[in-house]
């Protein structure tokens, strides 16, 4: 029986061997939810909520103002939830990023520019069963240019925090 | 020699190599919880302060538990351990007391929360707005931008008035005229300023009383509730305005003043 061969049957290997598999199946687990939760680049992770929000938006946009807007009044309600969820996302990410990062005026408006959509969606919806359809199109197009403009903010933020870190380096 | 390196191994070294996986794995994997941790506690909406601390107590339990681990891995009996830190905890303790005597004042305070980032206190002789609460410190930022780090054993101890606690605050203007004044007339006109300022409160009321107290002047006290945020702008205004206000109407300020008066001794 060669050396490698001996060490390897070892027990000790075993149990070596056990106890990697372990952390590293612990270490995966946890590393997969907080990459699920978005926590690791945050500015990136914010941008890519605020493109999922600006998505809902737009579908709710297609709903509110199509020839049949009254009838998929229910639809955009539906659809309001994951605007919601999605503002929720986002806004969580970028308040992480300020605490760590509290004078950074560009993602402090871009936060503030993505809370506002909720109310401005819901206010979209009131005026929809109002029958109030007039200026709907354009509340919409200022909600997706206010996410436009946050996520230009957050882009211009990641920038100068890489350039921040190059002059670090 | 080969032989004693390879019992070596079998004995010790993979061991020694599981061990130093967990310490690094288990490092990265406390790092990754703690984010996870302060995103649920920012979710929370808890105050900064709070969630600065929590995290703090958090980080140094978790890597004390890995530590424990580690060295239960390597076979080293925890008992012992156990009698090592708390006998180094029972002479750390003694040799730091003030020190640890800020760290449980601290966990005391942001238990108790008697004031949150951002409010404006007033703690023994220093004041200003809240920046942080540290494991061992309060920081003030007083109003002309100094900062200012109080131990929290001395924070505890003191009274601490926090000046944002509530919504509403009261203001009181004392206001001195002459005693020639009609003291009647002079309160409603103080009063009718009072009024006519927006951002005072219309119930509680504004009041105004007067007492003949002082040597030169009757003595009048404003007092006006406004919001908590608009306390100075009111304070300001209404100095302003009720100085005017007796100016314009010809109202005599009085200024401290002696009365000297001669008098001819009889000649003997």
């Amino acid at each position: 029986m060669s050396t490698i061969e001996r060490l390897v049957s070892s027990e000790s290997f075993d149990a070596m061997v056990v106890s990697i598999c372990f952390w590293v199946i612990l270490y995966v687990v946890v590393k997969l939810i907080t990459v699920h939760a978005g926590v690791g680049n945050l500015l990136k992770n914010g941008d890519k909520r605020i493109a999922k929000l600006r998505k809902a938006v737009m579908h709710m946009r297609m709903l509110c103002t199509s020839r049949g807007a009254k009838k998929n009044l229910a639809k955009s309600v539906k659809v309001l939830d994951d605007v919601i969820k999605y503002e929720k996302k986002a806004t969580r990410v970028l308040t992480m990023y300020l605490f760590d990062d509290r004078n950074d005026f560009d993602v402090a408006q871009a936060r503030n520019l993505v809370k506002s959509i909720p109310d401005a969606c819901r206010e979209a919806l009131v005026k929809l069963a109002d029958k109030q359809t007039d200026d709907l199109g354009e509340r919409f197009d200022k909600m997706l240019e206010d996410l436009k403009t946050a996520r230009e903010l957050l882009k211009k933020a990641d920038m100068l925090d890489k350039k921040k870190e190059l002059l670090r380096m | 020699m080969m032989e004693k390196f390879v019992s070596f191994i079998e004995k010790t070294g993979f061991n020694l190599i599981a061990v130093i996986v967990a310490a690094v794995l288990g490092y990265l994997i406390i790092r990754n919880l703690l984010k996870q941790l302060k995103m649920a506690l920012l979710a929370s909406r808890l105050d900064n302060a709070l969630v600065n601390f929590v995290l703090t107590v958090v980080r140094f339990l978790l890597l004390l538990a890995l530590v424990l681990v580690c060295l239960s891995s390597l076979g080293i009996p925890l008992n012992g351990v156990v009698s090592a830190i708390s006998a180094a905890t029972l002479a750390v303790g003694l040799a730091l007391k003030d020190i640890l005597s800020s760290v449980a004042n601290g966990i005391m305070l942001v238990l108790n929360c008697p004031f949150k980032e951002g409010d404006y206190v007033e703690i023994g002789s220093a004041a200003g707005s809240v920046k942080e609460v540290k494991l061992m410190h309060t920081v003030l930022t007083t109003p002309d931008n100094k900062q200012v780090m109080i131990p929290n054993s001395q924070v505890f101890a003191s009274n601490i008035t926090n000046y944002s606690a509530n919504d509403a605050r009261r203001i009181d203007i004392g206001v001195d005229v002459d005693y020639s004044e009609n003291p009647e007339k002079i309160r409603k006109m103080l009063l009718a300023v009072a009024n006519k300022h927006p951002l005072v409160f219309e119930e509680p009321e504004p009041s105004c009383h007067f007492n003949y107290s002082k040597a030169s002047s009757i003595s009048f006290n404003v007092r006006v509730w406004c919001k908590n945020k608009d306390y100075w702008t009111v304070n300001w205004d209404l100095n302003e305005q009720l100085t005017k206000t007796l100016i314009d109407k010809g109202v005599s300020i009085p200024f401290p003043q002696v009365t000297v008066s001669y008098r001819k001794e009889d000649k003997k």
